[in-house]
């Protein structure tokens, strides 16, 4: 069967209860008015008239900011909510990975959540049985698997409802962020198992708010905002609709009152180049956040100690706009630190484990840039 | 072996597909396909018993309580009454309607309490009201040792009655079935429906003759009336009567008969109507 996922002028109607609005006077007013007021009803539209369709092989990105409108076209795509209008297909099995440390029985134990959850998601308790010592390996519980999972940590369940979620390969994945955290060895194994199963299955649909996540996984892309599809296209089209959609939200000054986000946006970015010049060191490079902004803070930290920049002069790099589909070009950076006394070699920089720290100001640096391979070389080479 | 039956092999179609609202087709899927069901009420039954020393002993605690605690004590009250039928009148008047109240009140909150696997998906409702249903079975099970007990030590009871009561629990399951789809729903929109039957079932526990006769009630009377609206009054009564070798009043077939039907019939179509809102709801 051919995997396909048609969605025809859909929208999704919801009643919400609004408290209503009450001058109080004071404290007294205050608590009876929560108390006793009643909710009034409303329909909001969370979803107006959305359209695409997905054949196999797409991979597509839903953007938009916070509250456009992603996790609940997520969960129409899941068939959680249904539909007010329109119409949606989905042919193939499906499996969302929305919130996968839920759903499990706190009394019961490891083994017997395993199989709870996985007959949940619709596979043969014949089946589990095969699969419980692969998802308690994956999730490195197996001394675990007689304990009631009441006492397993956050980070436990997390990993245990990751493994039994990817133990079987679907055909449609859905995703609201990528999934995989926890300590590093858990890491590099959870980020194997998404890659393949993301290779391995014919649709991927995934909200996110990290643009190189998007550009490396995604080919397609839609745009979201206050519930309409603003933008369907390619992928680098859709970032940089996205990125223009932002700026020009930033320069309406509504960025700030409306998302909140703006300071949590992750920086990223890669130094391509490192030379000591007498007593500074000059870096080479580009940053931006997820949002397309550019940061402004950098700062060099050796023997766990900061060094900030300074000077930063910008510089133009119209390929990084390019392949992130930024709206400005403005993202490159020629930075110079000044360095303490008795650093005179990169080596002597790599031997102190140099870091190179972006922020969003000067004083607040604590996202370590990418090292490109060739500068690591040269930090790393023997003095 | 071929793909499709490697397939069907680890997927056991459980997930139910396409928008929910129909309410037989989905009960039918449901039975089908008892897995998730079955486990998940399996599991809040022996957790319940699990947190506890005594464990199981304790889910037949209450039978025990009630039958020969409240039993040896309403028993002085009735002055008519042969000491051994009354405590086999409580037993199987509290056998079921603590299986139908249990059934309402646990469906009045499945659904919030399920709601992490209805947002991931999992959307055929039916299997979560077979859960409840599971569960209250389990409760009616936890009575009958202390049925059986009264039954051989005090009763004076009917065979054919017996053979009887069988297709009458049945009846009493297919209304079940309806009351939990109604219930749950209702539940599912109003959080507090949940506590608000808490504290109707003291009511409604009292006000059926469990630890009382209806003969008790004049004829007639106001008293008398209310007992005969109460729904619960007429499913004890054709369960228990039969067994005990009394005659069944046939206002209460009638009023069973019709309530099965006409329950079914709404829940079918409330069932249409709201049951794609739930995910919205909780």
């Amino acid at each position: 069967m051919t995997a396909r996922v048609l969605v025809d002028r859909l929208s999704l109607d919801v009643p919400a209860f609004l408290q209503r609005e009450r001058a109080s006077s004071g404290w007294g007013g205050l608590f009876f008015g929560a108390a006793f007021d009643p909710p009034k009803r409303k329909l909001l539209r969370l979803l107006d008239n959305i359209s695409f369709e997905l054949g196999e092989g797409d991979r597509l990105a839903i953007l938009g900011r916070n509250g456009a409108g992603k996790s609940t076209l997520l969960r129409v795509l899941n068939r959680v909510y249904q539909p007010s209008e329109g119409k949606l297909v989905v042919d193939g099995s499906c499996q969302a990975l929305l919130n996968i440390s839920l759903g499990f029985n706190g009394e019961a134990t490891v083994r017997e959540n395993i199989y709870l959850r996985g007959i949940a998601m619709g596979l043969t308790a014949a089946f589990l049985r095969g699969q419980i010592d692969q998802i308690l390996e994956f999730s490195g519980l197996q001394e675990k698997v007689n304990h009631r999972l009441r006492t397993l940590s956050s980070g436990q369940k997390m990993r245990l409802g990751f493994a039994i979620s990817t133990s079987v390969q679907h055909d449609i994945i859905m995703m609201d962020e990528w999934v995989g955290a926890g300590d590093a060895d858990f890491m590099r194994k959870a980020k194997e198992r998404m890659q393949s199963r993301v290779g391995g299955s014919k649709i991927v649909v995934l909200a996110s708010h990290s643009t190189g996540l998007l550009r490396d996984i995604c080919n397609r892309g839609i745009v979201l905002e206050r519930g309409r599809l603003v933008f369907s296209g390619d992928i680098t089209s859709s970032l940089k609709y996205y990125h223009e959609l932002l700026a020009k939200l930033r320069s309406d000054g509504e960025a700030s009152l409306d998302m909140p986000t703006s300071r949590g946006a992750q920086i990223f970015g890669a130094v391509e180049a490192i030379s000591v010049e007498r007593d500074a060191c000059v870096l080479r490079g580009w940053f931006i956040d997820t949002e397309g902004a550019v940061p402004s803070g950098l700062a060099l930290q050796l023997n766990g100690q900061r060094h900030a920049a300074s000077t930063i002069e910008r510089v133009r790099r119209p390929d990084v706009k390019r392949h992130f589909g930024l709206s400005n070009d403005d993202c490159g950076f020629l930075a110079t630190i000044p360095l303490p006394p008795g650093f005179m070699t990169l080596a002597s920089l790599g031997a102190a484990e140099a870091c190179i720290l972006a922020g969003e100001t000067i004083d607040f640096t604590n996202v370590p840039l990418r090292i490109a391979a060739p500068v690591a070389a040269l930090l790393h080479a023997a003095p | 072996m071929s793909e499709a039956a490697v397939e069907a092999s680890i997927r056991a179609g459980a997930r139910g597909g396409g928008a929910p609202g129909a309410f037989w087709r989905e009960v039918m899927e449901s039975f089908r396909h008892p897995e998730f069901w079955a486990l998940s009420s399996w599991l809040d039954i022996i957790v319940r018993a699990r947190k506890s020393r005594f464990g199981i002993l304790w889910l037949l605690a209450p039978s025990v309580v009630y039958v020969f605690g409240l039993g040896t004590f309403f028993r002085g009250m009735q002055s008519d009454a042969n000491p051994g039928d009354f405590f086999v009148h409580v037993a199987l008047g509290a056998m079921i309607f603590r299986t139908l109240m249990s059934s309402v009140i646990g469906s009045a909150n499945v659904f919030h309490g399920s709601v992490s696997f209805i947002m991931d998906g999992h959307m055929r409702l039916t299997d979560y009201l077979l859960q409840s249903l599971a569960k209250s079975f389990f409760d009616m099970c936890m009575y009958l040792p202390v049925v059986a007990i009264t039954l051989i030590f005090f009763g004076d009871i009917s065979l054919p009655g017996l053979l009887v009561s069988l297709p009458v629990m049945v009846l009493v399951y297919i209304n079940a079935l309806w009351i939990a789809a109604i219930f749950a729903l209702v539940g599912a929109r109003f959080p507090d429906f949940g506590q608000l039957l808490n504290t109707v079932s003291i009511f409604l526990f009292l006000l059926t003759p469990i630890i009382w006769y209806p003969g008790m009630m004049p004829a007639g009377s106001i008293r008398a009336q209310l007992m005969r609206l109460n729904p619960f009054y007429h499913f004890v009564e054709i369960f228990r009567a039969p067994i005990m070798g009394q005659p069944v009043e046939v206002t209460s077939i009638w009023y069973v008969g019709v309530m099965t039907v006409a329950g079914l019939a709404v829940a079918t179509l409330v069932y249409r109507r709201y049951a794609r809102y739930v995910p919205l709801w909780i």
